[in-house]
């Protein structure tokens, strides 16, 4: 069974770009079309932070005690926004210029940082970079603000080239050294970015062929005009957004938006999901969903609780992804290593945690009685089949859905519709934590 | 009561199985072919002990009698009169009081100069290097990745051969198969419920035919699918926490008393389950926070105290059980530091620096000779032992495997073991 009115490639685009669409929110966008929907999202960029998000980030203000309230501030707004798609970006920004609260140690910093990226999510590459050389968290976090003539600190220099702008191999030691001195006392005064030129080394310096009395934003924008540059950035979108391996034909599209559009961002987060490979099947739902994605889509999907966001947050956290701390400078490594035994156990463990809430009629907050009333399932066969779609976007596979009807039939008398109230409910309960927790839930 | 293999193969099942809900089928997996391996019951086990971030090897052995050392560190170098001298040049950071106490009784090796041909100073490049055993592109894999895949998987019927104390499974024991367990407590692998579906999720991990006949790579590399990954990691928990349940029912108390430490938590649930013979192979433990590139000096002490003081825990603890003959512990880090200070008392990214091996079945003392603070390159230190030396002695002398196909070629073990 599919429903006429659920268009999956429209599904695959909202469970890329945005965090845990839910299946109300995929009938509708399958309504007004794919290509609506991706132009509908493309354009809300441009619009400034909508007042909803505004009151948000007022809110976020509430969570600066520490780096656990941190990320209970972005889970609550992630719940709360309309735009889950600038969200999305954020995060992949975050785990590109990944900074940790374990070093910057200062929540309004990280709190700061992550919202110069919000703004910046689409914006042309060397503004962003740019104000990332100016970021108080970051100038903390690689040590450029102990960065002086004489003495460089090596440390920006060197991942500004490697892990945020060209990759490793398209430039030499010489360069970092050479880079380091153009970012002499590029510094903080009370906690805000302050050129000072007494600290400043402004001798002649040779960074990738070019010579010059080159300072900081000199770089920056050198950088950006490196070949290198857009092959890399384009990686790391496609890595984020579409799959682990891309080749070099999948990026092909995204460097020359990004050479054709003066280095915009936007034009090559439209090419890449404009791109045909983004809607093959060895695309769709062949990702490992990063831990926000998982708990983002079910807490929305079940409609759990907003008082919860602290534990939701930590949750996250325990799965690998801490937000405001990655691992360290490169981000999280993604992919397959989301999943461990250990990370794999706490996704199945937030699962029983929400399924084990909610009144008669609902599972955690999601209104039962409601799909039930609503649907007219005859059996247990197209009760599966609802269940599926909704919380897969897709059928179930073979082995989970041979696994799913004979566990809704397991002492029961009757197929689930007709039972009791409240052994339907407990039947309910268990169905849907065994999609959630299934192998084939992990995938996005 | 503490059940080990050995136990089990006198007593038989019923053992294992009082007071927990072990299926006999795991039983089965878990202890089938014990008997045939239990003539060597006590394998050696490994430690890998990581130092995240490029550990400063300059201030955790100081060359204090060179002139040089203080000059190319004016605010950070060690005092000869605070080092713990190890011989009459060099000395332990004075924290590390702890190693010294091993170093005195014959049961920690220093190998000094330890690096590779053209260093890579970026640290994920270099820990690369490291975790997969080769500076080259010949490996894909980790290096004990590709051991356990040589020289285990055929038949080591431990059902929780690798541990790792961290959530992402590091990749030196990346492989096609190698199942490592994360475990960064035990009490993770108590049951939770016996409802229904709790039990019906187990049997959507259950083996499939697809993963059992799945192949590798030749060189080992992953060549498992996103959902075959989700797969083989939910086998690997449901085996794991069936045998952990099972043999750590009663949790014993340590001999000594370890440092209150995520460091130390973690070392003890290693002698736990080493003392109580689940035939687990290899540990994994990290630390980080050795990328100091500012004001390093109370950080880098605080850090070298907390690996010096866990590991003699460990190893003091095992000896009490008599069990620290068959484990050894390493100790690396991806790179050492620039030998000359920066303008913000820290030290930049740098080359050779030097690894530790513990245990009480190691010899003792200092390998390699300290590198010259003179003859320097690119201002770091310049290796002469090779990192895949030692990777090879702890092969060939200590997993009593040949590290041909395993290292790159032309490797020449040490004799610290």
């Amino acid at each position: 069974m599919m429903h006429s009115d659920f268009d999956p490639k429209v599904a695959h685009l909202l469970r890329r770009a945005t965090l845990g669409p839910t299946f109300e929110e995929i009938v509708a966008a399958s309504e007004a079309g794919l290509e609506p929907t991706l132009d509908a999202m493309l354009r809300s960029l441009d619009e400034p932070l909508s007042q909803r998000q505004a009151a948000a980030q007022a809110i976020g203000d509430v969570f600066l005690k520490d780096g656990r309230s941190l990320r209970a501030g972005w889970m609550l707004r992630i719940l709360n926004v309309p735009n889950l798609f600038r969200e999305k970006l954020t995060l992949f920004w975050h785990d590109h210029f990944a900074t940790a609260i374990s070093k910057v140690n200062d929540p309004r910093l990280m709190a700061g940082q992550i919202d110069t990226l919000r703004e910046l999510a689409l914006g042309p590459f060397d503004q962003l970079a740019l104000a990332m050389a100016r970021d108080p968290a970051m100038l903390i976090w690689l040590d450029n603000q102990f960065n002086v003539a004489g003495k460089p600190n090596e440390n920006f220099a060197r991942e500004l080239m490697e892990l945020f702008t060209l990759g490793i191999g398209n430039y030499s030691e010489k360069d970092v050294q050479e880079v380091a001195r153009a970012f002499t006392g590029w510094t903080l005064e009370r906690k805000r970015f302050v050129f000072d030129p007494a600290r400043h080394d402004s001798g002649e310096k040779e960074i990738l062929g070019q010579s010059g009395n080159l300072d900081g934003s000199d770089v920056i924008g050198l950088l950006g005009r490196q070949d290198a540059a857009p092959r890399f950035i384009a990686r790391k979108l496609w890595r984020f957004f579409v799959s682990q391996e891309p080749g070099d034909d999948d990026l092909a599209a995204l460097i020359e938006a990004y050479r054709a559009n003066a280095g915009s961002i936007k034009a090559m987060v439209r090419a890449m999901f404009l791109s045909p490979r983004f809607f093959a099947p060895e695309v769709i739902a062949r990702q490992i969903k990063n831990p926000i994605e998982f708990v983002v889509g079910a807490i929305r999907a079940l409609s759990g609780p907003l008082a919860d966001v602290q534990k939701y947050a930590d949750a996250a956290s325990a799965m690998g992804m801490d937000l405001y701390n990655p691992p360290d400078v490169s981000g999280w490594a993604g992919g397959e290593q989301w999943i461990s035994s250990f990370t794999l156990l706490e996704r199945i463990r937030l699962v029983r945690q929400l399924i084990g809430k909610g009144r008669e009629g609902q599972v955690c907050g999601l209104d039962v009685n409601r799909i039930i009333a609503d649907n007219f399932f005859s059996d247990n066969e197209e009760l599966v089949d609802h269940f599926s779609l909704r919380f897969l976007h897709r059928p179930a596979d073979a082995k989970l859905r041979r696994t799913l009807l004979e566990y809704l039939t397991a002492g029961a008398r009757a197929a689930v519709i007709k039972l009791p109230a409240r052994q339907r409910d407990e039947k309910l309960r268990g169905l849907i934590r065994l999609i959630l927790c299934s192998p084939q839930y992990q995938l996005c | 009561m503490i059940v080990t293999r050995r136990q089990f193969l006198r007593n038989g099942a019923s053992v294992v199985a009082v007071g927990s809900s072990v299926p006999a089928m795991l039983m089965n997996l878990a202890w089938a072919r014990a008997e045939e391996n239990d003539r060597s019951t006590r394998q050696r086990v490994l430690v890998v002990f990581e130092l995240n971030g490029g550990n400063d090897g300059l201030n955790t052995l100081a060359p204090v009698a060179d002139p040089n050392y203080a000059l190319a560190r004016p605010t950070l170098a060690i005092g000869r009169d605070a080092a713990l001298m190890l011989d009459d040049s060099v000395g332990l950071h004075p924290s590390m009081t702890a190693m010294r106490g091993l170093f005195n009784d014959k049961r920690l090796a220093v190998i000094q100069g330890v690096g590779y041909p053209n260093a890579n100073r970026s640290h994920f490049k270099s820990m690369e290097i490291w975790h997969r055993g080769d500076p080259g592109g010949e490996f894909n894999s980790g290096w004990l990745g590709r051991w356990f895949e040589k020289s285990q998987m055929a038949d080591n019927r431990c059902p929780v051969p690798i541990v790792h104390h961290s959530q992402n499974r590091p990749l030196l024991f990346k492989s096609g198969r190698a199942p490592a367990i994360s475990i960064n407590s035990i009490d993770d692998f108590y049951p939770r419920n016996q409802k229904p579906e709790s039990l019906a999720i187990g049997s959507l991990y259950k083996s499939s035919a697809t993963i059992d006949a799945m192949g590798h790579a030749p060189d080992g590399t992953s060549a498992l699918s996103p959902d075959e990954v989700i797969m083989s990691t939910g086998q690997d928990i449901v085996k794991g926490t069936e045998v952990i349940r099972g043999v750590l029912k009663n949790p014993r108390t340590p001999k000594i008393v370890y440092p209150d430490s995520r460091i130390g938590k973690g070392l003890a649930v290693f002698s736990q389950m080493i003392v109580q013979d689940i035939g687990t192979r290899l540990f994994y433990i990290s630390l980080g926070g050795f990328d100091t590139h500012a004001r390093q000096a109370d950080g880098h002490a605080n850090l070298l105290a907390t690996v010096s003081s866990s590991i003699a825990a460990f190893l003091d603890d095992l000896k009490a059980e008599n069990r620290d003959k068959d484990v050894m512990v390493m100790v690396f880090s991806e790179f050492g530091r620039r030998v000359k200070e920066n303008g913000s008392a820290g030290t930049d990214h740098g080359a050779a620096s030097l690894m530790f091996f513990a245990g009480g079945s190691v010899h003792g003392g200092l390998y390699g000779h300290y590198p010259s603070l003179e003859k320097l390159q690119d201002g770091d230190l310049a290796y002469n032992v090779d990192f895949r030396d030692c990777y090879a002695t702890v092969l060939e002398n200590w997993l009593g495997t040949s590290s041909d196909r395993l290292l790159p070629r032309g490797r020449k073990p040490l004799a610290f073991v």
